[in-house]
């Protein structure tokens, strides 16, 4: 057993330092780009990797490897905001739903009748009605998470509303808001953080899935999926137009999931069914 | 038994309202003129005009939406706004294509997912456990359309074992070489959910590994095989079961990006084609048609406990 989780542990630590790696550049993105991630250079396009050109250039000669690392900071604004949309309102329907039973058999019929829908299709749907964009993105892959999350936290609703100290506080006269919000939510964090790690992870999938069928972000953003989606047709010609954006959401999603599996392993041994189950 | 049916059944229905409430509501979030958008720029105003009418988008929303509903239970989705043809011929025609592809998929699932997940259980802990939940939250962590990319040039670009892309029927030329058209989609779309059953194979089966009939099989003197498979796989099945019963919403968002990776003529690249022409009827009726499916399926998964599990007595 220890061994399991030393060993677990060394892979997952380079998960959290792709992380880190990841966020800073991101942050610092202008300052790492040797070109511009916008720059057409036609004399120069469909370039093998190499020298100046570390990741080779695409069709217009725009240069990959900058292209890749302001990707970066698109995908992780996305995913970000998926896991916000998701975890604040999933939480709030969720608490409610466990807490008002008189709401309960609404909330949790429509998060059935949305489980019916497959995620990607409905977002795909909700892209097409609402426009390209990046906040149009955010909530049509945010709404699939959010019934998810809603479920989860429904659920440790039912087991905590149940414990003494929310008794006491009802006793002392505490209103019901403060009660959900300043007792009930405080005492799931983890299994929360948990959850939305692995939201995070599988948005960037749904994200790049939208990018790459034409009904993302718009074309004119640099992002993996726009990136693999321009470079489909370079598919033998130029394989590094999708080597480097794809492997680049491998190892977020990768290094995602490993953190949440560590984090969840740490946090909240019981809760691994619950979250598996989704 | 036969009352549990008909009531769970039953049940069925206001779900399906609310489903068809969402998918009819689909319409009347776009912004601005619904027929003006589906037709285009190009359109003029007496097409637009027309659509309007023939769609009943003039009319009041209620009696909209109580007419669509009294069609769609007749079994018309409407007409397609590109295609000119009632919407579930267009869904029929390209139906082949991915009814083939789900089922060579939910085999490989199923000859990938369960032996490796019953391996991984038997040897918890071990380097083959650890080896397998390893690779299976990698293929986790793969975008469906770059694997299939990948595929595409590795084994029918590189090695030529495969054609590229397309599927001429098998129905219509009777000639079933045409499947190993789909055999890179089946792998592909098989790769991210064998390994969801391949870890709930395992963590089914390790939540009953414990049980006290287990240690009792173990203290007559049974076999470990007979152990592992007839006392703690069996009694795993369920969750193996409803989780396969999950994977069908999986498997239909990987349809939609596979079919279009590969050029497949089947209805995950319809609803692609469709949503970029503003075909909204066509949507509607293959989003209905899915969550239709969809219940109906997981209905069966539950009636299926009452024979996995003979202790669920449903009254």
């Amino acid at each position: 057993m220890n061994l399991r989780i030393l060993y677990k542990r060394k892979i997952a630590l380079a998960g959290f330092i792709f992380i880190a790696l990841l966020l800073i550049v991101a942050a610092c993105a202008p300052l790492i780009v040797p070109f511009s991630p916008l720059d057409l250079n036609p004399a120069d396009k469909l370039k093998a990797p190499g020298v100046p050109y570390l990741f080779g250039t695409d069709n217009f000669g725009r240069d990959i490897f900058s292209r890749v690392v302001y990707g970066a900071r698109t995908s992780l604004i996305g995913g970000t905001g998926v896991v916000l949309f998701a975890t604040i309102l999933g939480v709030l329907m969720g608490a409610m739903a466990g807490y008002f039973r008189r709401i309960e058999p609404w909330l949790m019929r429509l998060t059935d009748v949305m489980m019916a829908f497959p995620p990607l299709l409905l977002a795909l749907v909700l892209v097409s009605i609402l426009g390209r964009g990046m906040l149009n993105v955010v909530i049509a892959v945010g709404i699939t998470y959010l019934t998810r999350t809603a479920r989860v936290v429904y659920a440790l609703t039912l087991k905590i509303r149940e414990e003494p100290y929310i008794e006491a506080a009802t006793a002392s006269g505490v209103r019901e808001s403060m009660i959900i919000l300043r007792h009930v939510i405080p005492n799931m964090l983890s299994p929360i953080i948990v959850q939305a790690t692995f939201t995070f992870a599988f948005s960037l999938l749904d994200l790049a899935a939208l990018d790459f069928l034409g009904l993302g972000i718009p074309p004119a953003v640099p992002s993996w999926g726009n990136m693999l989606s321009e470079g489909r047709i370079y598919l033998t010609r130029a394989p590094w137009l999708l080597i480097f954006p794809g492997a680049c959401i491998v190892l977020t999603v990768l290094s995602f999931n490993l953190a949440g599996d560590v984090l969840r392993d740490r946090l909240d041994p019981q809760l691994r069914r619950n979250i598996e189950g989704v | 038994m036969i009352a549990y049916i008909i009531r769970r059944f039953l049940s069925m229905i206001p779900s399906l309202l609310l489903a068809s409430i969402i998918v009819f509501s689909f319409i009347h979030l776009i912004p601005g003129d619904a027929a003006q958008v589906m037709l285009g720029d190009m359109a003029t105003p007496e097409q637009v005009q027309a659509l309007r009418v023939s769609m009943g988008l003039d009319r009041p929303v209620w009696v909209q939406y109580s007419l669509w509903l009294s069609n769609v239970l007749r079994g018309n989705f409407g007409t397609s706004t590109f295609f000119h043809i009632p919407v579930l011929e267009v869904i029929a025609d390209r139906a082949e294509t991915s009814i083939f592809l789900a089922i060579m998929s939910i085999i490989l699932i199923i000859l990938i997912g369960i032996p490796i997940g019953i391996l991984s259980a038997v040897r918890y802990n071990s380097f083959v456990d650890q080896f397998f939940s390893g690779i299976s939250m990698f293929f986790a962590s793969i975008p469906t359309f770059w694997l299939g990319l990948n595929f595409m040039i590795f084994f029918s670009v590189w090695l030529g074992w495969f054609p590229t892309s397309g599927f001429p029927s098998v129905l219509q030329s009777g000639d079933w070489s045409n499947l190993r058209y789909l055999v890179l989609p089946a792998i592909t779309l098989a790769a991210p959910n064998s390994a969801l059953i391949i870890r709930l194979t395992r963590s089914g089966m390790l939540d009953v590994s414990h049980a006290d009939y287990v240690r009792t099989a173990r203290a007559k003197g049974l076999s470990e095989n007979s152990v592992n498979l007839r006392h703690i796989f069996r009694n795993s099945l369920i969750t193996v079961v409803s989780a396969l019963g999950f994977t069908f919403v999986a498997l239909v968002s990987g349809t939609v990006v596979t079919e279009t990776v590969f050029s497949l003529p089947g209805i995950g690249r319809l609803v692609v084609e469709s949503l970029l022409r503003r075909d909204y009827p066509t949507i509607q009726g293959i989003i209905l048609v899915i969550a239709s499916i969809y219940m109906l399926i997981n209905l069966l998964v539950d009636l299926s406990f009452a024979f996995l599990d003979p202790r669920i007595r449903y009254n």
